[in-house]
Parts: C-alpha cells; structure tokens; sequence
C-alpha cells in the first residue's frame, strides 16, 4: 500500500518528525520534513505529495493557514493535523481548515501510520 | 549658612517679605493671576497676603484643584477681620504684623514639610519604578518558563517516538523483556507528557502547583496503577537490597486523576525506598475501606492505599510537618530531596476529596495511609470510562 506514496512532513521542529520520517521509510512510503507552512505550500505545488503531516503553531504561518491553501490547491490531498494543543476548539479550527485527521502530540508513531494508511486507502 | 537657604517662597499679594529674603529664601511676588504661568517649578511655600477675600478664595480653590500646587503649603497673613472661610483653607495663619522672626520660622517649618513631602513622593516614584522592574522579571521568568516547558515537551515527544519505534521493532527486532521495557518507557513518558500538560500551573511555579487540581477523573483500577508503578521500581529496590511487595486481594476502581494517582504512588514509593536500610521491606496494599466520616457527597465507599516501609519511621510530632512544602526532617539530613514529594501526595489526596496520613508500620517504619473516595461524581462532560 505504501509504494509509490510520498509523504510530506511540516514541523517547525523538525526533530519531533524524524521518528515518524524513520517509521514511514521503514514501511516503504517516501517522504520529505519543511519546517514552515511557506515552503509547505510550494512543495505540494511542486511535487503534489500522496498526503500531509502539519504541525499546527508554527511562526509566520500556522497550520490551520497552511491547511487551507493546500486544500485550494488540491482538495483531494489527505491532511493530518499533529498538535500539542489540547483545547476542543482546536479540533473545530482543524476541520474548518479542512483537515482530514486531528491527531494530540505526543503521538504514538503507529497510530499516525495506521490514519495514513486508512486515508491513501481511499483514494 | 542662613536658615532659609535653598528655599523657594511664592508670595501673592501684598506683602513685604524682607524678613524672608534676609533669612536666605527665594521670594518671588506674584499676583494670582500670573502664578500658572510665572511660577516656579516647585514651592516650598506659599504666602497670600493682601487679596480681597473673593480673590482669595478663588486663588485657593485654584491652588487645590492642581495636583502640583496642591500639597504645597500655604500660609495666609490674617487679621482679626479675616474671613474664618479663608482662614480655614490655610496651612498655617500668620497674624498681620507679626515679627520677622515668627514669618521666617513659619516658613521654614513649611518648607521642611514641603521637602519631606517631597522626598516621600520621589521614595513612592523609585518604589513603583522598581515594582515594575520586578514586574517585568516576573514575566521575563514566567516566559522562561514557559520555554522550558515548552522545549522539555518537544523533547518527550521525540523520546516518546523513538521509544514506540524501538517497542515496535523499526530498528530491529526486541525480545519479549525489551518490549516490555520499552513498554514501560513509553508509559513513562506519556504520563509525563501529560504532567506537562497541566501547562498554565507549571509555567507559573513549582509543578506540584498543577497538583492541585483534577485534570479529569476517570473509573480507573487502582489496583493496576499499584502494579504499574511497582513494577517500575522492583529492579531499582533490588539493587538497593530492599523487597518491594504488592499486597491486595481483590480488584479495587476509583474514579479519580490516574495520572495524578501514580504521581502519588511514585512519590510513596520513592520516599519508602529512600529511608527504608538495606535488608528492609517497602509493601503496597490497596483495599476498600469505610470512610472515615461523612462529606456530604455521593462517597459510596473509600480505596485505601498504604505504603509501609521497615525505615526509621516518622515521630508523631512530624507526622502533620512531614506534608508541608519544602520541610525536610531530621532523619532527612544524609538524604537527597527538597520536601516536595510528600506535599504534592497531600495535594492530590486533597484535591480529591481524601485524605493522607502517617502512622507506625506493622513493617517497624512508617506506614503512609492515603485514602481516597472510590465515588466522586460530578455533573461535567469530562466523566467517562476508561476503556
């Protein structure tokens, strides 16, 4: 299931991805980690990845923001929200952006593939 | 050096303030009208001398509606004939006519109590001045912390990570003991996640702040957060040569904080181990037990979870002490610690309506008591099972 899928990562703290970048490698998907909602942007432009991890506080631009352009460019791109941020009004900010998944830090790498994995089934 | 140096005098009216200038004072004659815009910057006094009684009191009902002018001290030479009115918004009368001598010591009794007003306002200005400084150290330590706390999160969280990738077997394959010991890490570091999480209360002070509230209350087997945190510490108690024990005999729910439930157990535990001498025993019980008294709520029954140890104990005089924040006893001295794990029992227990308590140990030591109400229930959406 995983061939062929790329995977694009956004974290303004690209560390907190790399266990997450070595688990998605492990299982075969290719991926790539930008650290600002900008170059975020440009990649999905540019390379039109399978599905998006976004980290929501970000500086300049949040993931919320960066949520909804990404969207504009192409609605079918499956996003996950990945968020340190516990309130139950960041969950309907993230739908309202358009995301698909709404996930709490610290996250258990397994369950953000198992999400992965059941969103790149459907399309 | 002459009595009235330095001392600024503003004189409206008629008046000869010979005896003033003599006496050092600068004197400078001002009708009323050309005070606001002739005056100096700071009278030591004021004398109003000469003025018809409607200029007077006007002149007056000006000098008290300006903050600056306010405070300065007003002496008014007054005759017999004198308006009682005028002569009640004086600082101080001087009878027209009076000796140079009484007019100067007048004076310089104003202008001494001008100045001590004065050193009083600018001693006020530095102390609010330094308020604010402090102020702004207060938020430059509360932003720090709030730093802090938010760089150790990002650290959890990729600890955290990598330690679900090793449990999984991403970096190669992990036999049964290593699962679960990765296991165990990962619980470790989520419960300390969710420590971190009670945000507000640690970027403001110490942690044991946040204990002070029940995040969220959960139907929880207490007997299995006893296991859970029994097993993080049995290598640790071997190497110390002591034998830690569970002791239960059925299974026991409460609902209550588990995360806030194991930070008690831990510290119980913790403290036990610490003052328990090698050879000794540290048991865990947990039951069901009657409450002790009534609380007015729905309190079917209460858990009872003791931590005895075979350690030196704790003497009946220490017993209330040994819960207060930052109190270190007299056996403490040889002992790493700064008094904050007991207080922190003490505020969870409380925090959920229970209680805690030292008493003699069947073991020889001191045995900690904490009992909480198996029942707490409250009409917020946050209840709900635990699966």
């Amino acid at each position: 299931m995983s061939r062929g899928h790329s995977i694009l990562l956004v974290d303004d703290n690209p560390q907190i991805l790399e266990f997450l970048q070595q688990r998605l490698r492990s299982l075969g998907y290719r991926t790539t980690i930008v650290t600002n909602g900008e170059a975020a942007i440009e990649h999905v432009r540019r390379e039109a990845p399978s599905l998006v991890v976004l980290d929501v506080t970000m500086p300049e631009l949040n993931g919320y923001q960066a949520c909804r352009e990404i969207k504009a460019i192409d609605r079918k791109i499956p996003v996950i929200i990945l968020t340190a941020k516990v309130d139950s009004a960041d969950r309907f900010w993230a739908k309202q952006a358009g995301a698909d998944v709404f996930l709490n830090k610290p996250v258990d790498p397994a369950v953000v593939v198992e999400r992965i994995g059941g969103l790149l089934a459907n399309r | 050096m002459k009595e009235l140096d330095g001392v600024i005098v503003g004189v409206v009216g008629r008046h000869d303030a010979g005896a003033l200038e003599r006496a050092g004072a600068t004197v400078v004659h001002l009708d009323p009208e050309e005070f606001w815009t002739a005056r100096e910057p700071s009278y030591h006094a004021i004398v109003i001398a000469g003025l018809s009684l409607e200029r007077s009191l006007a002149f007056v009902r000006e000098l008290r509606a300006d903050p600056r002018a306010r405070l300065v001290p007003r002496a008014i030479v007054a005759s017999p004939s004198t308006s009682e009115k005028l002569c009640a918004t004086a600082s101080v009368l001087v009878p027209a006519g009076a000796a140079d001598e009484a007019l100067v010591a007048v004076v310089d009794e104003m202008a001494l109590r001008a100045r001590s007003a004065s050193a009083d306002a600018q001693r006020i200005l530095e102390l609010e001045q330094r308020a604010a400084e402090l102020s702004g150290d207060i938020d430059a330590t509360a932003k720090d912390r709030s730093a802090l706390v938010h760089d150790v999160r990002v650290l959890l969280a990729v600890a955290f990570g990598f330690a679900c990738n090793l449990r999984d077997g991403i970096n190669g394959p992990v036999d049964d003991q290593q699962r679960a010991s990765l296991e165990r890490v990962v619980a470790a570091l989520q419960d300390a996640s969710a420590l971190l999480e009670r945000g507000p209360a640690l970027a403001s002070g110490p942690g044991v702040r946040a204990a002070k509230r029940v995040a969220k209350r959960l139907n929880v087997r207490v007997d299995d957060l006893v296991a859970e945190t029994i097993s993080l510490f049995t290598e640790t108690a071997a190497e110390a040569g002591l034998a830690l024990a569970f002791d239960h005999v059925e299974p026991v729910s409460a609902w209550c904080d588990p995360v806030q439930i194991k930070q008690i157990l831990v510290n119980l535990v913790v403290n036990a181990l610490k003052f328990t001498p090698r050879g000794g025993r540290v048991v865990v019980a947990v039951e069901r037990a009657t409450p002790k008294s009534a609380r007015g709520f729905d309190a079917r029954a209460n858990v009872r979870i003791t931590v005895s140890d075979s350690g030196p104990g704790v003497r009946p005089e220490d017993r209330l002490r040994v819960f207060e924040r930052g109190v270190r006893l007299g056996r403490d001295a040889e002992i790493d610690g700064q008094g904050i794990g007991l207080s922190v029992v003490s505020e969870i227990a409380l925090a959920h309506a229970g209680s805690v308590e030292v008493e003699d140990s069947a073991l020889g030591g001191a045995a900690f008591v904490v009992e909480l109400p198996v029942d707490v229930r409250r009409r917020e959406s946050e209840l709900e099972e635990r699966p």
